[in-house]
């Protein structure tokens, strides 16, 4: 069993990606603006970060970069979900350190399945 | 009346008009409130539902029956539905459906108020069932201009074809704006081709224009000759979003036409005033075309037409100067491809 964080403001996506993740088996954090899923990174740790882009007081790419700069965390895996589909956004979210990028509207169970496949590769 | 009596009713007046502003406001805030904790209920309890749903379990909460519950659960369907994609929210939409949402939605889609309607308009967007294709072509004649254009934007997300003419004739009678109306063809894609075709021949100029610009959006590679048609237009809108298309089509098979085209309209002395400008802009359009087709045949008519006006010297530059790049990359492939074969025989 893996611990995911989710950051979104969005909560109808929280309660989504929370009831799709719980039932694949893992447990998971929920924070709805970049500083809180910042923080509780820092302080509970998580094996995988599912962000959003565009968020309160830190936006997603500021969060991907912090995580990224901070050796104790800086190995997290983390996917961006998000509504931003053009190329050049897609770029500059792996660019930042994203390691896989996921466009709203999304398919739930499309997400499970990247993060089982991202955690198994991390574990492995 | 005395000063003193005058001075005492202005008062009343003004106090009387406080009372009144901040009983108002003090009713409006208890009614916002009163409304947010209603969501909020109601989110508490059907947002769980809807999500157990995304799994494809039956729907095995009992069916709400209260006119009340039902609005809550589509209220919050609406909110959930279009974050969603794939097989989870095709499972939400068919329990939603199990459950009669939709004779709901039918319903209130024929309700004389018009928030009842525009709220089943925008429920049947975010479902996009074609089960609904019906009530919003229905909805296309709503009084309510917002209601059409919620209904025009469902019927493109559906992308049933049988939409298509009811779109057109909304865009015609400009009952529904002609961007949201094109676009909701777009979405309908290729099911939409016959009827665009057949709309070619229509006595309305929006119309032979519209369908010619949709066709070339479309790629319909079939509507070729009706297009070549449309060149001769007595409508010179109509012959500018022809040519366009043929551009985009990108058939060599049309080159002969557009350039015919092009020269008879070149052979015009100058282009003055707005039927001139309208000209001067198919022959712009033609010129374009023909870059963007990149057949050679065009390039004694395309060298002709540089001596024409800047705007007409522009594009036939402009599609000259494609052909030398398309030329130029064809002889750089063949080079590659000549040097990958010397490679080969070599090694």
């Amino acid at each position: 069993m893996s611990t995911i964080l989710v950051v979104d403001d969005d909560h109808d996506i929280c309660a989504l990606v929370e009831f799709k993740l719980t039932s694949s088996g893992h447990d998971v954090l929920v924070e709805h603006d970049g500083e809180g899923g910042l923080a509780a990174l820092r302080s509970h740790g998580a094996d995988l970060v599912v962000l959003d882009w565009m968020m309160p007081r830190m936006t997603g790419i500021e969060v991907c970069v912090a995580i990224r700069t901070d050796p104790a965390i800086a190995a997290t895996p983390i996917i961006l979900l998000t509504a931003r589909a053009q190329e050049a956004a897609v770029q500059r979210g792996f660019a930042a350190g994203a390691d896989d990028y996921l466009v709203k509207p999304f398919s739930p169970r499309e997400l499970a399945s990247r993060v089982d496949a991202l955690l198994s590769r991390v574990k492995r | 009346m005395t000063i003193r009596q005058t001075f005492a009713i202005a008062l009343w007046c003004c106090a009387s008009g406080l009372v009144l502003a901040s009983a108002l406001t003090v009713a409006m805030r208890t009614e916002r409130s009163r409304h947010r904790r209603r969501c909020e209920r109601a989110i508490t309890r059907w947002r769980p539902v809807l999500l157990s749903w995304t799994d494809g379990r039956k729907a095995t909460i009992d069916i709400p029956t209260r006119r009340r519950d039902r609005h809550d659960l589509i209220e919050v369907s609406i909110h959930l539905l279009p974050k969603l994609r794939g097989a989870d929210r095709d499972h939400v939409v068919g329990a939603l459906h199990r459950i009669g949402i939709a004779e709901t939605l039918a319903r209130d889609a024929r309700s004389r108020r018009s928030l009842l309607r525009l709220r089943a308009a925008i429920a049947m967007d975010a479902c996009a069932s074609p089960a609904d294709v019906a009530t919003l072509i229905e909805l296309l004649r709503d009084r309510n201009r917002q209601i059409r254009h919620v209904a025009a934007r469902a019927l493109g997300r559906i992308g049933d074809p049988a939409a298509t003419r009811s779109l057109m004739r909304g865009m015609i009678d400009r009952t529904i704006a002609t961007n949201t109306a094109s676009m909701a063809i777009v979405r309908i894609g290729s099911g939409a081709i016959p009827a665009l075709r057949a709309w070619l021949g229509h006595e309305d100029v929006r119309c032979r224009r519209t369908a010619a610009e949709l066709l070339g959006h479309l790629g319909a590679d079939d509507a070729e000759s009706e297009l070549v048609s449309c060149l001769d237009d007595t409508d010179p809108s109509v012959r500018l979003a022809a040519a366009s298309a043929l551009g985009r089509l990108g058939l060599p098979s049309s080159v002969e036409h557009i350039m015919s085209q092009l020269r008879s309209e070149l052979a015009a002395p100058t282009f003055v005033g707005r039927e001139g400008r309208l000209a001067e802009s198919v022959c712009v359009t033609q010129a374009e075309a023909l870059g963007l087709i990149g057949d050679r045949r065009a390039i004694p008519v395309l060298e002709s037409a540089l001596a024409r006006s800047t705007r007409i010297s522009t594009a036939a530059a402009g599609a000259l100067q494609q052909m030398g790049a398309r030329r130029s990359s064809t002889s750089k492939r063949e080079h590659e491809v000549a040097g990958f074969g010397a490679s080969v025989t070599n090694g």
